[in-house]
């Protein structure tokens, strides 16, 4: 280690889920390293509650500070830290670890906090014409996308820790497992037997990362109709009635759902835990499912498949061409506005509903 | 549309997809580097959008990419510039993916004028490709990040996402029949695959002394014998080790050794005993347990596939890593002062380490 271990590490985690799963490798083992010195303690870690303390068990006794706790509180509670790795790319993590005197600060230099920092890494950028496959490229300075687990590795390596196992691992408590197994036969799934889970949404605001009605009915009545699987539709927070109204499309004899409520993290990693595969857009669940090594379809369309490449190898990603993707918005741009049909061609989302169902069967098909 | 999301017009002569293209892949020149590029290579024949893959290898390496699914890809490259000028030429492929760093190999595909060229832009050559990837810097300079990462993210540019790092290799059946005969013959049914050589340079060799000592110690642990392998340069030394280990070393006859039996032999051995060369990445493949003395390199640089592999190196030295092929300074204390005893802890590690997780 590169550090003085006696004097502390705070580590600032990434706050989106499929990032924070990205950066639990790492997380473990940073953990693992402090515990092997003997000094489980002096570790600290900010994260989201709810994600931490699906992951505590792994960090062998580190300080979870939640990513609640905020402004001078955390900052006192920082105090006499020797260094901060900060895996989240706010301005505010950098800024934090300066106004608690943290004397290395480890990081990527970008969105100005390299000043900030006393070890910024600069990212990598990619130069040049378009890169293959896709209709547009990134703005400037065009820093590259990279998957996140690739980043934090490397910033694990920056401080002299060798990350071992690159997995991410979850996993819900059996209380949990219990409850939700319960919950699944109540919906009419038979406990023997394969069925496909369907996250629809799972991004918080982010519409076009999940595909519209229709296609999500088109995809899994031809899923449905192969593989005679019951499909289990589990929206994501705010997509309930997305998921109730395809439900109703599909009707009861296709499609189960568990109530009208989103499941939490700890249902959610219980449920893909118990699913065949999982048909998902780009969103948090897809990264859930690797943690828990349940294998994914992916159907990505609004944002660039680099910065969530590596899936180890359990996921097939299904993308299409267009000109105008990946454009990173959280609604697609083509959608025509409502009550205005302004400024838009009214494509809504047509790199998603672009996507052939055969598609998603043969991918699926190579996954079981 | 995003002003600042613009749409890149294509060139012409030039595509904008990988699909239906003639994809040439410029494989690294070490043996290292190249399994570390197989998960890349392998999508790129699995992937069945472009038209057409050729992996162009040098000749005296096609020997690691053998008995599967690449073989019939491989376009075996002669040494000198020209000779892959002009099998660039033949090919003409539409997109040259270079996974390796020099100049040289991007001047070269630009002289054939094939239209996509995308590597990293390192060595200078930034000029010369059409995509690249400019590393991660710090202060102006390059920060060490795996090998396996930086080709990732060059395949990236031509829309190659392969599915994880760890890299995959086959053995043919004849090199594997062999293994078994030198099993069920004069050689042990258990044993230690050994390499102590570096093609890098002699800044990467434990001394012999201290190779021959841990691997009496294993044969006296675990009762397995050794087979030294190494490259037709390296039989002196490889001799020079035998000699030392007498009745527990083995060295396949010089006339037979090759790349082909060398992954046979990893293959099959319980643990693999290495300095910070080639075969490491040969025992990642097979997901056989592996201990790596490093000297003067930076392990930041090959930090993956260490699910099953233990590197040992000294850390506290003011001088290490300073990358030359030969110690500047004359005392080679990064490898010479790296005690047997860590060895052989780190070899009780691996043996006894986590399941491999891909």
């Amino acid at each position: 280690m590169r550090i003085d271990p006696e004097r502390g590490l705070w580590v600032r985690a990434p706050t989106p889920l499929g990032d924070f799963l990205a950066a639990e490798p790492a997380l473990r083992a940073l953990a693992h390293a402090f515990k092997e010195r003997g000094l489980p303690g002096a570790l600290s870690i900010t994260a989201p509650a709810r994600m931490a303390s699906l992951v505590e068990s792994h960090l062998c006794g580190a300080r979870i500070l939640p990513s609640e706790l905020e402004g001078r509180e955390l900052v006192a509670r920082l105090h006499g830290t020797g260094a901060a790795l900060l895996f989240a790319g706010s301005f505010r993590s950098a800024w934090t670890a300066m106004r608690a005197r943290i004397p290395v600060r480890v990081g990527l230099s970008r969105d100005g906090r390299g000043l900030l920092l006393t070890d910024p890494i600069r990212p990598a950028l990619e130069r040049g014409r378009t890169p293959l496959e896709l209709g547009v490229r990134g703005r400037s300075p065009r820093i590259l996308p990279r998957p996140g687990a690739a980043t934090y590795a490397e910033l694990l390596g920056a401080i002299g820790v060798p990350l071992r196992d690159r997995r991410p691992r979850l996993a819900a408590s059996p209380e949990v497992i219990g409850a939700v197994g319960e919950r699944l036969v109540a919906c009419g799934l038979d406990p023997g037997l394969p069925f496909l889970c369907a996250s629809i949404g799972g991004a918080t605001g982010a519409v076009a990362k999940s595909p519209p009605i229709a296609t999500w009915v088109a995809l899994l009545e031809r899923i449905w109709g192969e593989l005679g699987w019951p499909i289990l539709l589990v929206p994501g927070p705010g997509d309930e009635g997305v998921a109730r109204a395809i439900g109703d499309r599909l009707g009861p004899g296709i499609a189960k759902r568990m109530g009208d409520r989103a499941p939490d993290l700890e249902q959610l990693a219980a449920i893909l835990a118990r699913s065949a595969a999982v048909l998902t857009g780009d969103t948090g669940p897809r990264h859930v499912a690797r943690a828990v090594g349940t294998p994914a379809v992916v159907l990505i369309g609004s944002t660039d498949p680099r910065h969530t490449a590596l899936g180890l190898g359990r996921e097939r990603v299904l993308g299409t061409q267009l000109a105008c993707a990946p454009c990173h918005r959280s609604v697609c741009p083509r959608a025509t506005a409502p009550g205005t049909g302004a400024g838009s061609d009214g494509a809504d989302r047509e790199c998603l509903t672009s996507l052939e169902p055969e598609r998603a069967l043969g991918a699926l098909a190579q996954l079981l | 549309m995003n002003w600042l999301h613009r749409p890149d017009p294509v060139r012409p002569g030039e595509r904008s997809r990988l699909s239906g293209a003639h994809l040439a892949i410029r494989a690294p020149n070490w043996v290292g580097d190249l399994v570390m590029a197989t998960p890349i290579l392998s999508a790129a024949v699995r992937d069945g959008r472009p038209a057409r893959v050729s992996i162009l290898v040098r000749e005296r390496l096609t020997g690691v990419l053998d008995g599967g699914e690449l073989e019939p890809h491989l376009v075996p490259m002669p040494s000198g510039g020209a000779r892959e000028r002009s099998i660039y030429r033949d090919l003409a492929p539409d997109i040259a993916l270079l996974l390796t760093n020099s100049a040289g190999a991007a001047l070269r595909a630009a002289l054939a004028r094939v239209p996509v060229r995308a590597g990293s832009a390192l060595s200078g050559r930034g000029a010369l490709l059409t995509h690249r990837v400019v590393p991660p810097t710090r202060a102006g300079r390059r920060v060490p990040i795996p090998t396996a990462h930086l080709m990732a993210d060059v395949a990236g540019l031509v829309g190659l996402h392969p599915p994880g790092l760890h890299p995959v290799l086959e053995v043919d059946r004849a090199s594997a029949a062999r293994v078994r005969d030198f099993q069920r013959g004069p050689g042990p049914r258990e044993f230690v695959v050994c390499c102590p050589g570096a093609a890098f340079g002699a800044a990467k060799l434990w001394p012999l002394d201290h190779f021959a000592t841990a691997l009496a110690e294993i044969h006296r642990i675990h009762g397995w014998e050794t087979v030294l392998l190494g490259a037709p340069g390296e039989r002196a030394l490889l001799e020079e080790l035998a000699a030392r280990l007498p009745g527990i070393a083995h060295l396949p006859p010089a006339e037979s050794a090759g790349l082909s039996l060398s992954k046979a032999f990893i293959r099959e051995a319980r643990l693999v005993l290495v300095g910070d060369s080639g075969p490491r990445w040969i025992a990642a493949a097979f997901d056989v347990p592996c201990v790596c003395v490093m000297g003067p390199n930076f392990p930041e640089l090959t930090a993956t596939s260490l699910e099953r592999c233990e590197v040992v190196r000294l850390d506290e030295l003011e001088c290490a890593p300073c990358l030359e092929r030969r110690c500047p300074l004359g005392h080679h204390r990064c490898l010479a002062e790296l005690p047997v005893e860590r060895v052989l802890a780190a070899v009780a590690r691996v043996l006894v380490g986590p399941g491999v997780a891909r």
